[in-house]
């Protein structure tokens, strides 16, 4: 069976960091409440998140206070865009391959 | 994970997969779009509208032709007509905002102003308010013929460039307007039947076919 598997990407297994993933590609940026409230998610779930985003090299932040509060804004690179679209595309497959193996 | 033979796998996993793929999708159509807008909000405008435009008939005794009707035009009938039109749109951005944050409760979603909101209200309200003060620089001009495709072609832009940011069947609406804004400016005459037509009847039927189209999906 020719299946790219290694499009699986473990970045984005979590269900949290894609949501995250496919949030940030539909958007130019967007600051940390309205990602906390889309996903609806707690501060520091989405902290934790974000920051295995950002290692990966999927997201970028950008920290900007309004008055004394700190607003943080996440953006997806290039990178990001690019494993979100394949790891969408592997998951198709297979979802292809499981429903044509069992004769669904 | 890797290793797991495909062909085996649970019918469950997939469906799980399949969830996800739709919850996502989901998420990314909210986040970009304001989804809150209420099909009761053209419905309703459309219906002031149409008593506004009945209205303005019998200000004019009964005429439908406010053109030609240059020398009817006292300036009792002047103030009476912006009066009309400011109440008219107070009204309907009134009835849009209230009918919205009901929508937004019946959908369970957390009432916020958020990013895709805000886009919305700029790229609607950007070209609207362009095309409303030039209505009123032609109405003051005394180019009262105009005023009516002025307003259809502007409001017809302001939905187009909005339809981007909530549901884009909106677009349809805009076309719909820009055709009857660009018919209503070859033809003299008859500017408040056009007006009537695009305001009232085109949005009482937009929000008619959105609810149709709504209640069955």
């Amino acid at each position: 069976m020719n299946l790219q598997l290694e499009h699986i990407d473990k970045t984005l297994e979590s269900k949290v960091r894609l949501g995250i993933m496919a949030v940030l590609t539909v958007n130019e940026s967007l600051d940390f409440k309205s990602l906390r409230t889309l996903l609806n998610l707690t501060d520091g779930n989405l902290v934790t998140h974000t920051r295995t985003l950002e290692n990966a090299g999927y997201i970028v932040s950008s920290k900007q206070f309004v008055g004394r509060i700190p607003n943080t804004a996440y953006r997806a690179t290039e990178a990001g865009r690019e494993a979100f679209r394949r790891h969408l595309l592997a998951l198709e497959q297979l979802i292809e391959a499981a429903t044509k193996g069992s004769g669904r | 994970m890797k290793t797991k033979p495909i062909a085996k796998m649970q019918n469950r996993e997939t469906d799980e997969i399949c969830s996800t793929l739709t919850e996502i999708r989901t998420l990314m159509n909210r986040s970009s779009r304001f989804l809150n807008l209420s099909p009761y909000a053209p419905i309703v405008s459309g219906l002031l509208a149409l008593a506004a435009a009945w209205g303005v008939n019998r200000l004019y005794n009964g005429g439908w032709d406010i053109a030609p009707m240059l020398q009817l035009n006292t300036h009792a009938r002047i103030q009476a007509l912006i009066g009309m039109a400011a109440a008219l749109v107070l009204l309907c951005v009134a009835a849009t905002v209230g009918l919205s944050f009901a929508e937004a409760r019946r959908n369970g979603s957390k009432i916020a102003i958020d990013a895709a909101a805000r886009r919305l209200l700029w790229n609607f309200f950007l070209p609207l308010l362009v095309g409303g003060v030039f209505s009123i620089a032609l109405f003051v001009g005394g180019h009262y013929g105009l005023t009516s495709s002025v307003m259809l072609l502007f409001y017809g832009m302001a939905l187009v460039s909005a339809s981007a940011h909530t549901f884009s069947s909106v677009r349809f609406l805009g076309y719909a307007e820009l055709a009857l804004g660009l018919a209503d400016s070859f033809c003299q005459g008859y500017a408040l039947v056009f007006w009537a037509v695009g305001f009232g009847a085109f949005n009482l039927l937009f929000g008619i076919l959105f609810l149709a189209t709504r209640n069955r999906s």
